[in-house]
């Protein structure tokens, strides 16, 4: 159904993006105090219009058929782009499409599927009920709902759970009944807001295969999360975004392995006491080297365009055990915390 | 569209139906019917006239109560709980999600006006009373105030919170009913001053005219205030003054919320 035209449109677009919040009544009294003390007299004032930017001239394409990952630290934005993208809020500048309309768009929302971030649901309905007005109102024949339901409330493992009030339902329950309410009418379209957030590793590691399966169908998925081992076995590729801009796109492998920063080697003291240890540790200073004690054990970091060869060779002369050489690329971690001091 | 309207309304209904707060305000209004009883064998004339006074206020004071209680919760609930981030994302617009809360809330106001109509007919036959054509169309009456209400309630909702949205309806209420007094002043000119004139004029314009619908001591005498009061040709002109503005509240609670961000 009109595949061949979408590989030509790419499934999401984003040029330009903006949003800012205007966040009027922050805690005034609060505010304006520490403001006095702080000697910032311009905080001091009655009403404080005050502003988040939250997405800042963000662009980026998901093209049809992939997986792609919205990485950030918390507050970097991705919720804010992804309700843009759902027509909950309206960009201040800049566009987002969706299968090349701008959105919102009844046709468009037809073909997405959406689990928010934290979701709760009509919590006086029961389970049955609620993936009944979801297929309801995405248009799912009267016919195929039934099976449909039961289909899905299997694949995200709640079979048992049909007739109890979503009241009643933990937070990996509701994440997981989103899942489901979000796949009912089959979209071609996944965004999922945090989807691994309050799952046990079990549970992350379904929904993972679950990501799995729908490329597999070809669908195209796109899913936020801060943390770096959720995407990079499931993402074809990832956006990084950092204080509301795009940091970095493409593939992860390429994002971070050209990024291999440094090694790092642990050594503990030999048969001969911890004096050898002194003597490297002295070595790493004259060197310029980052070490760290722990526990007996010392912990060098050498630079990229070090040989770990010569520390080694020291370390045999001076018969210290060598725990481990590990290179170490620039986790995730390390990026965002880089970007949040600058 | 209509089949996503009906199902939003039928939510609705299902979560108001499923809510112990109307459960409660539906017993409260019960009481106070069963106890115009009480109140009709101290009368020293006919009880009936009595209980009928009283049990049209009961029904259209907690007709009132539900219409406001409903109109500044159910959507902001949704606001709140952030159920609109499931909701409107889906291929629905949010002219059809309010339209649909909105039938919702009409379609439970309904129902609890037939339930305590339903104890107020039963509690008039125990005394020998009995329906009529009057009693039918003061019900008419009531039923069309309280989607008024509703509907103003709904548009304060949009614009400020639960709390002061209720209370501003409640006021708009009492100055609602006041119409006939608020139009006596102005045009009498006691006021004595040509500004404040104009503008009691121009809020008896805005406000809803909440005096139209204000029936229950006219049933009671079985005299009409003015000559053609019960005649049905007056119930359908209030009633199309109702329909009018209610669709001039929903028009302004759409246009509000049509590109509000929904954070
Ligand atoms: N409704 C709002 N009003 C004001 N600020 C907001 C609002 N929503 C989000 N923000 C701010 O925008 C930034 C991005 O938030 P968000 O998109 O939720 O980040 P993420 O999903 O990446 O954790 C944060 O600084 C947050 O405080
Ligand atoms: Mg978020």
């Amino acid at each position: 159904m009109g595949k061949t035209d979408d590989i030509a449109v790419p499934a999401i677009r984003a040029e330009g993006l903006c949003k800012t919040f205007v966040v009027c009544f922050v805690p005034i009294a609060k505010l304006a105090k520490s403001g006095a003390k702080e000697g910032r007299p311009e905080l001091d004032r009655k009403v404080l219009p005050r502003q988040v930017e939250a997405v800042r001239d963000l662009g980026f394409e998901v093209r049809p058929g992939e997986i792609f990952g919205l990485l950030g630290p918390n507050g970097s934005g991705k919720t804010t782009t992804i309700k843009m993208m759902m027509g909950l809020i309206f960009p201040t500048a800049g566009t987002i499409e969706v299968f090349g309309e701008s959105v919102p768009n009844l046709e468009v929302k037809r073909r997405v599927g959406y689990l928010p971030e934290n979701p709760t649901f009509y919590d006086y309905l029961r389970a049955d009920e609620f993936l009944e007005l979801s297929a309801r109102l995405c248009g799912v024949s009267k016919r195929t709902r039934r099976r449909r339901i039961r289909e899905l409330l299997e694949r995200v493992g709640l079979a048992e759970a049909l007739n109890r009030p979503l009241r009643k339902f933990s937070k990996g329950m509701l994440q997981r009944i989103g899942l489901a309410q979000a796949l009912i009418h089959d979209p071609d379209l996944v965004v999922l807001d945090e989807p691994l957030s309050g799952l046990d590793p079990l549970g992350r590691k379904e929904v993972r295969d679950l990501i799995g399966e729908l490329r597999s169908q070809g669908k195209t998925v796109l899913f936020s999360s801060h943390i770096l081992s959720d995407v990079e076995m499931i993402c074809d590729r990832v956006g990084i975004v950092v204080r509301g801009r795009l940091r970095d796109i493409g593939k992860l492998s390429n994002l971070l392995s050209a990024r291999v920063t440094e090694t790092g080697v642990v050594l503990a003291c030999g048969p001969e006491g911890p004096g050898s240890l002194a003597e490297l540790a002295a070595m790493a200073l004259e060197r310029g080297w980052e070490t760290l004690d722990v526990e007996g054990r010392l912990r060098f970091r050498l630079p990229q365009d070090t040989d770990p060869a010569e520390l080694l060779r020291a370390a045999l002369d001076q018969s210290a055990r060598v725990v481990s050489v590990t290179p170490i690329s620039e986790s995730l971690e390390d990026l965002f915390v880089r970007e949040a001091m600058r | 569209m209509i089949d996503r309207v009906l199902a939003i309304a039928g939510n609705t209904l299902r979560e108001t139906n499923r809510n112990r707060v109307m459960y409660v305000l539906l017993l409260f209004a019960v009481m106070m019917i069963l106890g115009s009883v009480t109140m009709g064998k101290l009368a020293l004339q006919d009880p009936l006239i009595l209980i009928k006074d009283l049990g049209l206020a009961a029904i259209s004071l907690f007709g009132m109560i539900i219409a406001v209680y409903l109109g500044v919760t159910v959507v902001h609930r949704e606001l709140e709980q952030k159920t609109v981030y499931f909701i409107i994302p889906k291929p629905l617009h949010r002219t059809e999600f309010l339209l649909g809360k909105f039938m919702g809330m009409a379609a439970t106001l309904v129902i609890q006006l037939v339930v305590m109509s339903g104890v107020f007919l039963l509690v008039l036959m125990a005394y020998g009373g009995g329906g009529s054509q009057v009693l039918l169309k003061a019900l008419l009456l009531i039923l069309a105030e309280v989607m008024v209400i509703l509907s103003v309630a709904l548009l304060l909702s949009s614009l400020t919170g639960p709390i002061l949205a209720g209370f501003l309806s409640l006021a708009l209420f009492v100055l609602g009913r006041s119409s006939e007094f608020i139009a006596t002043l102005a045009s009498s000119g006691r006021t004595g001053l040509s500004g404040l004139d104009l503008l009691l004029r121009a809020a008896n314009y805005v406000l809803p005219d909440f005096h139209l619908f204000a029936v229950s001591g006219a049933v009671s005498r079985r005299v009409s205030i003015h000559g053609e009061f019960f005649s049905w040709a007056y119930v359908g002109y209030a009633s199309g003054y109702a329909v009018l503005y209610i669709l001039i509240m929903l028009g302004l609670t759409i246009f509000r919320l049509r590109r509000k961000d929904l954070v």
